[in-house]
């Protein structure tokens, strides 16, 4: 009796994997037919992200260090940043369609699958591009904890590892309520656009912040918890206490955010008579 | 045991309804008017396995809502609904992998791939078995004509070619049941046969209980036997589709544009006349005279242009409804 | 409590329909403005000097960023693309106003606007910090400044019609908007960091384009770091890629209006 429920288990969650890999292969295929805006899109994220590299290279080598952070272990941050922002934003970009999938009723289509409902609003919509700058991304990053500029253990890069995926978790929350809103309201730009802006302030180390700033920005749309903490952990600054408070921060907003998308499919409409 | 069970369905709305402009926004603030919108207000009924069974009524009658608390899309404001033994809105997958809701004008189908592909994703979706899936979709495919546009972007589609694929696409996991919500409309005379055609043998063959909703009297009239009227939210009507013929739409209407001056009381030996307003005039005649009356008009009356028509769905209901023959 | 959440998102919806979209875009401008402000702040620490800038003369080029953004780069030439788009433009080309003055004087209403707001939010920031801004101890540095940042509007006016003009041949107008309108202005006009703390090959480039002068030399100049010389030099550059992009703006403005088929039917 309990080995089916746990093969039942398995095998429904190795369908919704595999769903989510075609419905990847297939968004990768649509995308690669629309080309030019793409190129742009691309060239931008790089100039950006090599501006910005620079910029940081220069000044905090010009001054030796920020806040207490040595010039590596700041560039560190920003690469960390960049990490979970270009992993975010790869998963959850479904976030940025649904808008039109409510307003238009396709969103019907996609309730009636046996499949969990909000699996097309957030993850539905997988974006190539980011998986191409997250690749060089990633291999760079894996270079420069190996190149000895930081030192790095074993236990710190797994718990690293521990709060990376507890950042994806609180990601998802946060991307889960703002599909609740546009359910609701059928406004999502707002919400969105804030949560970037306050997002890149993680650019830097966020002690460089007033303390009123980072009590903001832990407790309203929690990006100290998002983005400085894992990097914290990689560096070995984070105390258990702070790490556990990372995970229960996670924990309450994904079941707030569970709760609030339940109350809001309740008070769905769905277009049209 | 029935397939569908409603008792007692209701599902109400709050509109809030605002003054125009600036003031009207403010005051609003204040005070909020509320109304309820009755969608659908108190309808029963049961449908066994392998029914196909018409729902029509006029625009915003309740009919998609009733298809839409039905699939799980809607949480009913009160009353009970059981589809194959589960509650929709419990959304349990073993219930959604088995029904399917078909809605006119939107779409499952990836814009700028092949119909295959979103086909394929389907089969992931649902779990069907390679053999099962390969053996409906040869029989879908064969059914509607589609063999050689599967691998074409489904842009570059028409738009029949376009709902064909649709079609298989909701149909490729075998449900049992079946929603159908306005399937021909916007189509043209040809697609809508062809639809009207296919989903007839597919009941057949599979057994499968469907709804099918319309405003279309063609389409009931095609395909169910059954029919259940609803209008403003209410059942009007439940019973076999001859019942309705033969009682209420057993006339037609004939308009009719003269190209010189008639005597319209000469009209009267033809059919009731119900309108007359030179040039145009409409008579309303039994539906098997319908053919020697037009005959008629055009041997003996300046006719420039003649329709015949069936009596318009909304006046049947009306009728229905309130219990008069208007005819 | 079903209620106090209608109307906040009733009072939302309806009231700042409009006002939401301007609010929102006055709030990413404060916490751009504040995210440096304070990594400047951190970066300088306790010195006094860093790169050739005093504490005060950097922190007072961030305040300066944020006032000219407001000013300089402000424009509604973005709804023109929705216009083209929608066919609305046909209704617009009917009025006896040059298209050109339309949408400038619509700039520069927006830009008053956005004066007001972003002078109370610097304001805000200078009154909880309390330090020294720097001003300019020469009069013709006013002078200059103030030439520099007119010519710095009218630059990116006909940048940024150019850009949306574009739309008449061109469907898919974000994806160069944003990578000509938001990356490159803000890395090369200096509105993240002043240029000139770039290696000297990286900012020779950049003073050939046209962005430089849209926000870094009226800042430049305000700052008193510019030489009569490099002050000419800058004023010519900027001169001629005011007039090239006038003429291109004008001359692709008349062949698409001319070829403008009313899109939306």
């Amino acid at each position: 009796m309990e080995d089916n429920k746990n093969l039942k288990f398995q095998i429904s969650n190795l369908r919704l994997l595999r769903v989510w890999l075609k419905m990847s292969s297939m968004a990768a295929q649509s995308q690669l037919l629309t080309n030019w805006a793409g190129v742009m899109f691309l060239v931008g994220k790089v100039v950006r992200f090599l501006m910005f590299f620079l910029f940081l290279f220069i000044v905090v080598g010009a001054v030796g260090s920020l806040v207490g952070y040595n010039r590596q272990q700041v560039i560190l941050f920003f690469l960390i940043f960049n990490l979970i922002d270009i992993t975010t934003q790869f998963l959850f970009r479904g976030v940025y369609q649904f808008r039109q999938s409510v307003v238009s009723g396709n969103y019907d289509i996609y309730l009636v699958r046996p499949l969990p409902s909000f699996l097309v609003p957030v993850f539905g919509f997988m974006d190539i591009q980011d998986f191409i700058t997250l690749l060089p991304l990633a291999f760079y990053l894996g270079w420069y904890l190996n190149s000895g500029s930081v030192t790095i253990t074993t236990i710190n890069f797994l718990v690293f590892l521990l709060l990376f995926a507890n950042s994806l978790v609180l990601a998802f929350a946060f991307h889960l309520f703002v599909c609740s809103i546009c359910i609701l309201t059928t406004q999502i730009d707002p919400l969105v656009w804030i949560y970037r802006d306050l997002t890149n302030m993680a650019r830097f180390p966020t002690d460089i912040y007033q303390k009123g700033i980072q009590l903001v920005l832990t407790f309203t749309i929690p990006v100290i918890i998002l983005i400085t903490v894992p990097a914290k952990a990689l560096l070995g600054l984070l105390s258990w206490q702070m790490i556990v408070f990372a995970f229960l921060i996670s924990g309450i907003f994904l079941f707030g955010s569970l709760k609030f998308w339940q109350y809001a499919l309740k008070r769905y409409s769905s277009a049209s008579s | 045991m029935s397939v569908i069970e409603i008792k007692h369905l209701k599902k109400y709305y709050q509109v809030h309804k605002k003054e125009p402009g600036l003031l009207g926004s403010i005051k609003s603030l204040f005070k909020r008017k509320y109304e309820d919108v009755k969608a659908v207000d108190n309808i029963s009924f049961e449908i066994d396995e392998g029914e196909l069974v018409g729902f029509i009524g006029p625009n915003g009658a309740g009919k998609t809502t009733t298809l839409k608390c039905l699939s799980g899309l809607l949480y009913p404001t009160s009353g009970s609904i059981s589809v194959l033994g589960f509650n929709p809105w419990d959304r349990e997958y073993d219930f959604l992998k088995q029904i399917s809701l078909v809605m006119g004008q939107k779409n499952q189908l990836w814009w700028d791939l092949p119909a295959i592909e979103s086909f394929i994703l389907n089969r992931e979706i649902y779990e069907i078995p390679k053999k099962q899936y390969e053996e409906t979709l040869e029989e879908l495919t064969t059914l509607l004509e589609v063999k050689d546009i599967l691998k074409i972007q489904v842009r570059k589609l028409s738009l029949g070619q376009r709902m064909k694929c649709e079609l298989i696409a909701a149909l490729l996991h075998s449900p049992k049941v079946l929603f159908l919500d306005e399937p021909t409309i916007g189509l043209d005379v040809v697609m809508q046969k062809k639809m009207r055609d296919f989903i007839k043998e597919y009941n057949r063959r599979k057994k499968s209980t469907i709804i099918l909703t319309s405003h279309y009297m063609g389409d009931v009239k095609e395909l169910c036997k059954r029919v259940i009227i609803i209008d403003k939210g209410k059942i009007v009507f439940d019973g076999e589709l001859e019942e309705i013929v033969e009682k209420y739409a057993d006339h037609k209407i004939l308009s009719i544009v003269f190209s010189k001056e008639i005597d319209p009381r000469k009209l009267e030996e033809i059919g009731e006349v119900k309108e007359f307003d030179y040039p145009k005039a409409v008579i309303s005649v039994k539906r098997e005279a319908a053919s020697v009356a037009s005959a008629e008009l055009l041997q003996h009356f300046p006719v420039a242009d003649l329709n015949v028509e069936e009596v318009p769905i909304e006046q049947i209901i009306r009728e229905v409804f309130t219990g008069q023959d208007t005819a | 409590m079903r209620k106090y959440w209608q109307i906040v998102k009733i009072t939302f919806e309806e009231y700042f329909e409009y006002r939401l979209n301007f609010l929102l875009w006055r709030f990413r401008n404060f916490v751009s403005f504040l995210t440096l402000f304070f990594f400047w702040l951190a970066i300088f620490g306790s010195r006094g000097e860093l790169l050739n800038y005093q504490k005060s003369q950097l922190l007072t080029y961030v305040v300066g960023v944020a006032f000219l953004r407001s000013i300089v780069l402000a424009s509604r030439s973005v709804d023109l693309s929705g216009q083209i788009r929608s066919g609305e433009l046909t209704k617009l080309i009917m009025w006896p106003l040059g298209m050109l003055q339309y949408w400038f004087s619509r700039d520069l209403t927006d830009k008053v606007l956005n004066i007001f707001f972003t002078i109370f939010e610097i304001g805000l920031i200078l009154a909880i910090f309390k330090f020294p801004l720097y001003f300019p101890k020469n009069q013709v540095t006013y002078f200059w400044f103030l030439l520099f940042v007119i010519f710095g509007v009218f630059l990116y006016f006909f940048i940024s019609f150019t850009i949306a003009v574009v739309t008449f041949w061109v469907d898919e107008i974000w994806a160069t908007r944003w990578l000509f309108g938001i990356i490159f202005l803000e890395f090369f006009a200096g509105a993240f960091f002043p240029i000139d703390i770039l290696p000297n090959w990286l900012t020779k480039i950049i003073y050939l384009t046209p962005f430089p002068y849209l926000v870094f030399s009226p800042l430049k100049i305000w700052l008193e770091q510019l030489s009569g010389f490099m002050i000419t030099k800058a004023f010519l550059v900027c001169l001629a890629w005011l007039v090239f992009f006038w003429r291109l703006s004008l001359s692709l403005w008349e062949r698409g209006a001319k070829n403008y088929g009313a899109y939306g039917g």
